[in-house]
């Protein structure tokens, strides 16, 4: 976030205005939003009723207090350059250093989300198999068919995980021709990560 | 060289590095570790402080520890699945390099709980949920008719729509010809098994 091409956004009236333990407490439910993806509105009409404004003025202050944070935990900002990024804002002396201080302290947690991509194809947990024959049917006996029959469990990706996490199970029937046929595909692709050409020279970048 | 141990297959090359360290544990304690190896696969509850003590005892570092759990479950896996005697065991461990007395040292709480664990194990063998019978009722009248409702087995994690129940009615002749099918197949399964 290079502080050249910011732009410069007053911050909204109530942040100006109240005291710094409720800018603490906006704060604080900024982050639980940003970290669990959601947005509770269901405090803003209380802490709206208390602090005699609109649920709409709270709201807009705790998305601008979202926002500072996601910005600032995507560039990693120290305490310093976040209080500096602030007074370029127009926040005054104590609000900056509330939201400075508060903001370090939960910078972990915050970088931890940043990190995780958010596009995430479902996970592999575990392959199962099964070796079925079929020797007779009602039209036909004396046959001998095999097929296989795999489950491959998955897991839903990471960032849509909540607490009940559902495995997904798919069933699929297969033959040998098939089976051997992925089998060597995948181990083309085993080895083409391990090739001279050009995994190694992509590997090569990352080390 | 074909092991019957690994499924007619040759030996995989991690077993046969980790012989040697299997080697230098006491006989003994090869016993204790497989009992809580069986005990494990047959209750899932494993005891690692107690076998982490037995490893300080014998001056045998952490990794090397869980090298020779690998290879005992891997040894008792797999003579479960391919339905091997303790005899061939014994004899196939020697050949692989395993001193007499280990082997059987091993082979012995395997025999001990050979049974359990078949049984075991063909429990967690892959299954599709199967079709099961929820209610049924016999309709006397002018054409005497069954009803039954079917219902797929209950999985929690499964995807589309499970428990979805089918009614069906059948009259007395179809459901004469449906029982007739099925005793037909099951003979046949049992000739062959």
């Amino acid at each position: 976030m290079s502080l050249r091409r910011v732009v410069v956004q007053p911050p909204p009236p109530l942040l100006l205005a109240v005291p710094p333990a409720v800018v603490h407490e906006f704060a604080k439910v900024a982050v639980t939003g940003l970290l669990k993806f959601e947005t509770s509105s269901k405090g803003f009409a209380k802490a709206a009723k208390q602090l005699q404004t609109s649920v709409e003025a709270v709201s807009q202050a705790v998305s601008a207090v979202s926002n500072i944070y996601s910005r600032a935990s995507r560039a990693n900002l120290s305490h310093q350059q976040l209080v500096d990024f602030l007074t370029i804002q127009g926040y005054g002396e104590v609000l900056r250093q509330a939201l400075a201080d508060y903001f370090v302290e939960r910078v972990g947690e915050l970088r931890e989300l940043a990190s995780v991509a958010i596009l995430r194809l479902p996970t592999y947990r575990s392959v199962d198999w099964r070796l079925d024959v079929q020797v007779a049917s009602r039209t036909l006996r004396n046959q001998s068919t095999p097929v296989f029959v795999i489950s491959v469990r998955t897991r839903p990706p990471r960032v849509v995980r909540s607490d009940e996490d559902e495995t997904k199970v798919l069933f699929v029937e297969a033959k040998y021709v098939t089976l051997k046929a992925v089998c060597s595909q995948l181990e083309l692709a085993i080895g083409e990560s391990r090739s001279a050409a050009h995994g190694h020279r992509v590997m090569r970048l990352f080390k | 060289m074909k092991f019957s141990v690994c499924g007619g297959l040759d030996a995989p090359d991690w077993i046969l590095a980790h012989m040697s360290t299997l080697a230098k544990i006491s006989s003994g304690r090869i016993k204790i570790i497989a009992k809580h190896i069986i005990d494990h696969m047959l209750e899932g509850v494993f005891d690692f402080e107690k076998v982490r003590k037995l490893s300080r005892d014998s001056s045998l570092g952490e990794s090397e520890l869980k090298a020779c759990i690998a290879v005992l479950h891997f040894f008792i896996t797999n003579a479960t699945k391919f339905d091997i005697d303790d005899s061939t065991l014994s004899k196939e461990l020697q050949q692989l390099g395993l001193p007499k007395e280990h082997s059987d040292a091993l082979c012995t709480p395997y025999l001990d709980n050979k049974d359990a664990l078949q049984t075991k194990f063909l429990d967690q063998t892959l299954q599709i949920p199967a079709l099961q019978i929820g209610a049924w009722q016999v309709q006397l009248g002018e054409t005497k008719s069954v009803v039954m409702r079917l219902t797929g087995a209950k999985i929690a994690d499964q995807i589309g729509d499970t428990n979805k129940d089918l009614q069906v009615c059948l009259t007395a002749e179809k459901f004469h010809l449906l029982l007739r099918e099925l005793k037909t197949a099951r003979s046949l399964l049992e000739e062959i098994s």
